[in-house]
């Protein structure tokens, strides 16, 4: 019989130890398989409904600066960056010019909202169409109009329907303040805390006139690939080609990062900034990746506990079981395979309640996301289809097989080396 | 011959009283640049109340620092809890904001809100009329019983917060009483009010104004400057040293 074998069989002899030990370690990775599992995905969920309402997932940005250290967004002439982007064969869904406005007041006789503005082409291929559920009205006809398309939400919060007048407020890009009016064309499903985040939409001409741009101007170039997980390879590349083109770029970094730059210092001309869904999302990631840290080192410390009360249990296996390893030592087993028996027993143990408690974790997760959350109304840019979605990290699942299986040895190593030192006679001699 | 003799005279006379009625506009919009602007340091603590229409009045305190000379003020908030520390640094065209929570120092600009306010950053800044503005209408009428001139001016540049501003100056005083601004697309935006003046060694400080917002009915900041001083400041108080020290 292997070493192997024999380690099975003790296990199975001493049930509700190993049941008890195995249960252990089964709900310490039951719990970090969830906290993962949570995490991966709200931050999947939060990914895909970013990146449908940003207009992109690579973007470009042309960035002045005026004497008196304005910072204007302007883009005029696109032809290198369309080459560029042709030349690389980047899988380019589509392409969208857009103007933005950070924070436009929204105003209507019951109240004012600021929220987003994106001024764009929302004719027939627009990504716009795609990407938002309309309610109430449509988007044609929106082309060359003063009508805007804002969420149900704001229309809720300024007590406004379909045709009625709104007033926009924002700065020009010189700072000048500036309102015009507009009129509600369509209302879309709201996307919770995204509306925030995506605001309202209008013909990129009003848009401009509202930001006293130029018609044919615009501040964001944005590319939708077919692959969202691939706009990091592609922006690299892209980056790589219009630097080749010395084309003045901005170094590469998240939105927050570069804003510091732009203040800091100073330059003539415009110049290019590139940056990618998750450098926006980096953040955000940034938190839910130390989530999954903090995770991890809770676990670690709940296994030194559980390693210490490994190394006591096979303290008293190896004393309990000292005749039978003088017997085991006296019919020729050799002090090594005395050894891996008790390392075998303790690693076999351990990857029986990680797959136990990873199976668990799945089981909890795949029930969490039947759950209906549609009442987290705020949060539902978390959601997908108002569900959790259902996430299993299996790198998360590697790591830690491979972190708590060495543990558990290690916790086992130093009791199953005592046990392969005991000589037969000794061991024979004991009255246990 | 005679009659031509008269005509002439007539028009010369009437001329002449024309030009006598109206006064050099440019020259008054720097005369309130001039007596409104301090030529060393001044200081007061500002109270700033804000009314909503559904949400209860949001009040605020800070101490308030120029240097005109150079073109720089320092704003601090000591009041509510929530904002206190925060503070505004404008050196040259740049204004700083502060944030003690983030440790963080954010560029803002004159046009924006002042603490989600009426009053505008640049409200806080010393007054350039004559150099942001042209003339494009003049007029006299009463306001309030004060006699003043009513100018409409238009912006020389298009990086001043209101591109137009009608604007009423008292005759007697050559003291801002009254502004409308107005947006790029000629939308009345917002009613400036300066109840009082304290005039201190021969300089003018508007101690009681009031921004009403014409857009969004209802919302109206009072500005009241208390315990104005012409003290000389340290130089560190125009620093964002400063700002992040006195939140230590």
């Amino acid at each position: 019989m292997s070493v192997s074998s024999m380690a099975l069989k003790n296990l199975a002899r001493q049930k509700r130890r190993s049941v008890l030990l195995g249960g252990a370690i089964a709900f310490g990775i039951l719990v970090i398989t969830v906290v993962n599992g949570l995490s991966g995905s709200l931050i999947t969920s939060l990914e895909a409904n970013i990146s449908n309402l940003v207009p992109g997932h690579i973007f470009i940005r042309g960035i002045e600066k005026t004497d008196k250290g304005r910072i204007i967004l302007s883009m005029k002439d696109t032809a290198l960056l369309e080459k560029a982007v042709r030349d690389l064969k980047i899988p380019v869904k589509s392409i969208a010019k857009t103007t933005t406005v950070p924070q436009a007041a929204i105003v209507s006789d019951f109240g004012t909202q600021y929220q987003g503005l994106t001024g764009l082409d929302l004719g027939p291929g627009s990504y716009i169409h795609d990407r938002i559920v309309i309610v109430q009205g449509s988007l044609d006809h929106f082309t060359g109009s003063d009508k805007i398309l804002i969420a149900e939400g704001t229309a809720k919060k300024l007590g406004v329907k379909l045709n009625d007048r709104l007033a926009v407020q924002t700065q020009t890009q010189t700072g000048q303040q500036n309102v015009l009016d507009f009129t509600v064309g369509a209302i879309y499903k709201d996307p919770g805390l995204a509306a925030s985040l995506a605001g309202a939409y209008a013909d990129i001409g009003i848009v401009n006139k509202l930001r006293d741009m130029a018609p044919g101007e615009y501040t964001n170039f944005g590319l939708f690939l077919d692959d969202v997980s691939s706009a990091d390879l592609w922006g690299a590349a892209l980056y790589k080609a219009l630097e080749t083109e010395k084309l003045p770029l901005w170094v590469r970094g998240t939105p927050q990062d570069l804003q510091t730059l732009f203040r800091d210092q100073t330059w003539t001309g415009t110049k290019y900034a590139l940056f990618t869904l998750n450098d926006i999302l980096s953040f955000l990631k940034g938190i839910f990746g130390a989530l999954n840290g903090i995770a991890f080192a809770i676990l670690m410390v709940l296994f030194i506990v559980i390693m210490v009360g490994i190394t006591n249990t096979y303290r008293m296996v190896v004393y309990e079981r000292t005749r039978e390893i003088g017997t085991l030592r006296a019919l020729g087993m050799q002090r090594p395979q005395i050894r891996n028996l008790f390392l075998f027993e303790a690693v076999f143990l351990a990857i029986a309640g990680i797959l136990a408690g990873f199976v668990l974790g799945v089981v909890v997760l795949f029930g969490l996301s039947f759950v209906d959350l549609s009442s987290w109304k705020d949060f539902n840019i978390l959601l997908k289809d108002n569900k959790l979605q259902l996430f299993v990290n299996f790198l998360w699942f590697l790591i830690n097989l491979v972190a708590v299986t060495a543990l558990t040895a290690v916790a086992a190593f130093f009791p199953a080396r005592k046990a392969g030192l005991l000589t037969p006679a000794e061991a024979l001699r004991t009255t246990n | 011959m005679k009659r031509l003799f008269l005509t002439l005279t007539a028009a010369v006379a009437l001329t002449g009283m024309a030009m006598a009625e109206d006064p050099d506009f440019h020259a008054i919009l720097a005369k309130i640049d001039e007596q409104t602007n301090f030529k060393g340091d001044a200081s007061a603590k500002v109270t700033i109340q804000s009314k909503k229409p559904g949400e209860n009045d949001n009040i605020m305190q800070a101490q308030y620092f120029r240097r005109d000379s150079s073109n720089k003020f320092m704003i601090l908030i000591l009041k509510p809890e929530v904002n206190k520390g925060q503070g505004y640094l404008k050196i040259d065209t740049n204004i700083i904001f502060y944030d003690p929570e983030s440790r963080k120092f954010s560029k803002l600009t004159g046009s924006g809100n002042f603490q989600d306010s009426n009053a505008k950053n640049s409200d806080f800044q010393a007054s350039s009329l004559a150099t942001d503005y042209n003339i494009v209408e003049s007029g006299r009428e009463k306001l309030q019983a004060k006699d003043t001139w009513v100018l409409t001016v238009k912006a020389k540049t298009n990086d001043v917060t209101y591109p137009k501003r009608k604007v009423w100056v008292e005759v007697s005083t050559n003291l801002l009483l009254k502004s409308e601004d107005y947006s790029l697309s000629d939308r009345l935006m917002r009613t400036s009010l300066y109840g009082k003046y304290v005039n201190i060694d021969g300089k003018f400080l508007a101690t009681r104004m009031r921004f009403e917002d014409n857009l969004k009915k209802g919302e109206v900041t009072d500005l009241i400057l208390e315990n104005p001083s012409m003290a000389t400041l340290p130089d560190v108080v125009f620093t964002q040293a400063y700002l992040e020290k006195v939140n230590n």
